[in-house]
């Protein structure tokens, strides 16, 4: 009776605790609002994650190489610093190269996008248009030869400070496989209203 | 353990000495320097600001070194002064002579004769002849030996990479075509013929004084006239109804070596058949002036002000406008030199004709002409197969300026063509094989 007690205890316990560690494990997944995938590099200057949507309002997070643009809307997470003046700051979409043994700072990469006005602070937000770097361009200009990992990062800048190279950034986390991408790693922002983060 | 803590102790100290001494010997640092991966542009001052647009970006608009990329686009501007301004030699360093209480004039010798209160009378001048222009030098590249600045579109552009027989200079900024004899030198010198990426267009139009006697327009075939003495007063203007006809048009022309005077010739030259002889220096009342400069206007006394032309860059025009460019002696916190001629806008001048785009080639049709932002480069360039970037699999010619077949090149993003419209051209890209034509590109 006793032992049989003690393992009825023991298995309620343990489903207890295996509960508890699922819910903890699914509040803590929506709260960092992140896959659970890591990638192969880690970048300090990583702040907070950027969310692809497209211009009818869903999210992106995957697609072809080819597709241009890959994604219409990209919204960062991670306010503008405070102690800038927000008149006329704007939010650049670059793509960096991984590489092994490479620290984030030395990636090679490039512009994706022009410099796009944004409209809250508190949320950068930049648009791909037509004549930006498919993925399949910034893959063939810089291979991702790292496990087919291409690092997005949202830049901001405002005319009085420049662009903000030295301060943190969001960044998105792409895999290449042959002529498709996944989003690795990447914000859940709701894109329902991704269009209004944009100046007009 | 006593023992420990004074090594310790030791140690701290002797590395904080070296520290110092290593800090205390560290030699001063010097202008910035190209390393050898680095694309280095020279060349014509009037494409200086959308080239330093393009490689570091203005204000909230990223270049293309924003990036962080290992190796730079470095743009040596034409003559040292990123506001394209001439370097002078300083007249107070020349002896000069003098003129005394009575007017007459001194040497040096007899001024320095003079008495105290005599010399404090006495007034120094220089001779235009004997301000000659700075040769400053430069280094294009880290270590090596120091150049004269290469200046100009011309000479500082398409001829010093043609002459560059060293490899320093990447891409020559300049506003002119190539011709075959450059081709055919280049291929001696080099071993390489050249590439024409125009990048934008600017247009150059005619500037006057914001309250002006001139009319809203002046056609090709006066500014022709104008240039060429026929006509100099405002009533011989076709079509003119003003109520200053009687008054002396005052032309405003530009050393013969400026880049934007000889796209002057050959803008009226194109838009007025026929005349390849002209030379537009013959109005009685001319002028010379800097080029690209509203105080070319604005300094004249005020009767004059109102009768000036002078062919003038709308982008030069409209980035004086966005106030990119300082008024040295009023608004730099660096600056403890006052007195210098600068212009910070284009406050007091406007163009004629300003808003339009299209060349029309004929005498009647408003004086206007499109010329090119080019970017010259070796043909062995183009086809090396060496990748610039770390990782990459582009050579600096494809990354920044062409790249058949592949992605598009930095000025060709909407990141570069944002730039050079910050600049005040237009973004038009066409490129001109070694054979001087141009090749298709989209």
């Amino acid at each position: 009776m006793t032992s049989t007690l003690t393992r009825s205890r023991r298995t309620i316990v343990i489903a207890v605790v295996g509960g508890v560690a699922i819910v903890a494990a699914l509040v803590f997944w929506r709260v960092n609002g992140e896959a659970a995938t890591t990638v192969p590099y880690d970048d300090a200057q990583s702040a907070g994650l950027l969310t692809l949507c497209s211009a009818d309002g869903k999210a992106v997070t995957e697609g072809k190489v080819d597709d241009s643009p890959f994604a219409d809307i990209v919204l960062g997470e991670t306010a503008l610093p405070s102690d800038l003046d927000p008149t006329g700051a704007v939010a650049t979409l670059y793509a960096y190269q991984p590489r092994e043994g490479v620290a984030a700072s030395e990636f090679s990469g490039n512009a994706l996008t022009a410099a796009v006005g944004f409209a809250d602070p508190d949320q950068p937000a930049a648009r791909v248009d037509d004549g930006a770097w498919t993925i399949g361009d910034f893959v063939t200009a810089f291979p991702a030869d790292d496990d087919g990992y291409v690092q997005l990062r949202l830049v901001l800048g405002t005319p009085e400070a420049g662009t903000l190279s030295g301060q943190p950034y969001d960044t998105a986390d792409l895999r290449v496989d042959g002529d498709s991408w996944e989003l690795v790693r990447g914000g859940t922002a709701s894109c329902a209203d991704a269009e209004s983060a944009l100046l007009p | 353990m006593l023992d420990r803590r004074k090594s310790v102790g030791v140690a701290f100290v002797a590395l904080a000495t070296a520290s110092t001494l290593a800090l205390s010997l560290t030699p001063a640092e010097a202008d910035f320097s190209p390393q050898p991966n680095d694309v280095v542009s020279t060349g014509s001052d009037i494409i200086q600001n959308s080239f330093n647009f393009l490689a570091d970006g203005y204000h909230e608009l990223p270049g293309y070194n924003t990036a962080g990329n290992r190796w730079r686009f470095v743009n040596f501007d034409s003559s040292g002064d990123a506001q394209g301004r001439s370097a002078f030699t300083d007249p107070r360093l020349l002896t000069g002579q003098w003129i005394d209480k009575t007017g007459e004039t001194i040497t040096d010798a007899e001024y320095q004769a003079l008495s105290d209160a005599d010399k404090a009378l006495a007034t120094k001048y220089i001779k235009q002849g004997d301000v000659k222009l700075l040769n400053p030098t430069i280094s294009l590249r880290a270590g090596q030996d120091l150049v004269v600045r290469p200046s100009g579109g011309g000479g500082g552009g398409r001829d010093a990479i043609i002459n560059d027989d060293q490899g320093w200079i990447d891409v020559g900024r300049s506003p002119d075509p190539l011709n075959e004899t450059n081709q055919n030198t280049a291929q001696t010198k080099l071993g390489s013929k050249l590439i024409r990426v125009q990048i934008a267009t600017d247009r150059q139009l005619i500037a006057t004084a914001e309250d002006t006697n001139a009319p809203a327009t002046i056609s090709a075939s006066d500014i022709l006239k104008i240039y060429s003495g026929t006509i100099t007063t405002w009533s011989q203007v076709t079509g003119y109804s003003g109520s200053a006809g009687a008054e002396k048009i005052i032309p405003l022309i530009l050393p013969t070596d400026a880049g934007m005077w000889n796209t002057f010739l050959a803008n009226v030259k194109r838009q007025n058949p026929g005349n390849d002889g002209f030379t537009g220096r013959s109005n009685p009342n001319q002028i010379q002036v800097q080029q690209n400069d509203p105080t070319a206007i604005t300094s004249l006394p005020a009767a004059d002000r109102k009768n000036a032309i002078v062919p003038f860059p709308r982008g030069r025009y409209r980035t004086l406008n966005t106030g990119y460019y300082t008024a040295t002696g009023t608004t730099n916190a660096y600056n403890t030199e006052t007195g210098h001629r600068t212009a910070a806008s284009a406050a007091g001048i406007k163009l004629l004709d300003g808003v339009t785009n299209t060349d029309v080639n004929q005498p009647t049709a408003p004086y206007g002409g499109n010329f090119a932002y080019n970017a010259i480069v070796r043909e062995k360039d183009l086809n090396s197969t060496t990748p610039w970037q770390p990782g990459s699999t582009l050579n600096w010619v494809k990354a920044l300026f062409y790249n058949p077949g592949g992605p598009k090149p930095f000025v060709r993003t909407p990141a570069g063509e944002q730039l050079l419209a910050a600049a005040g051209v237009t973004p038009d890209y066409h490129v001109f094989g070694t054979n001087n034509a141009e090749i298709e590109t989209d």
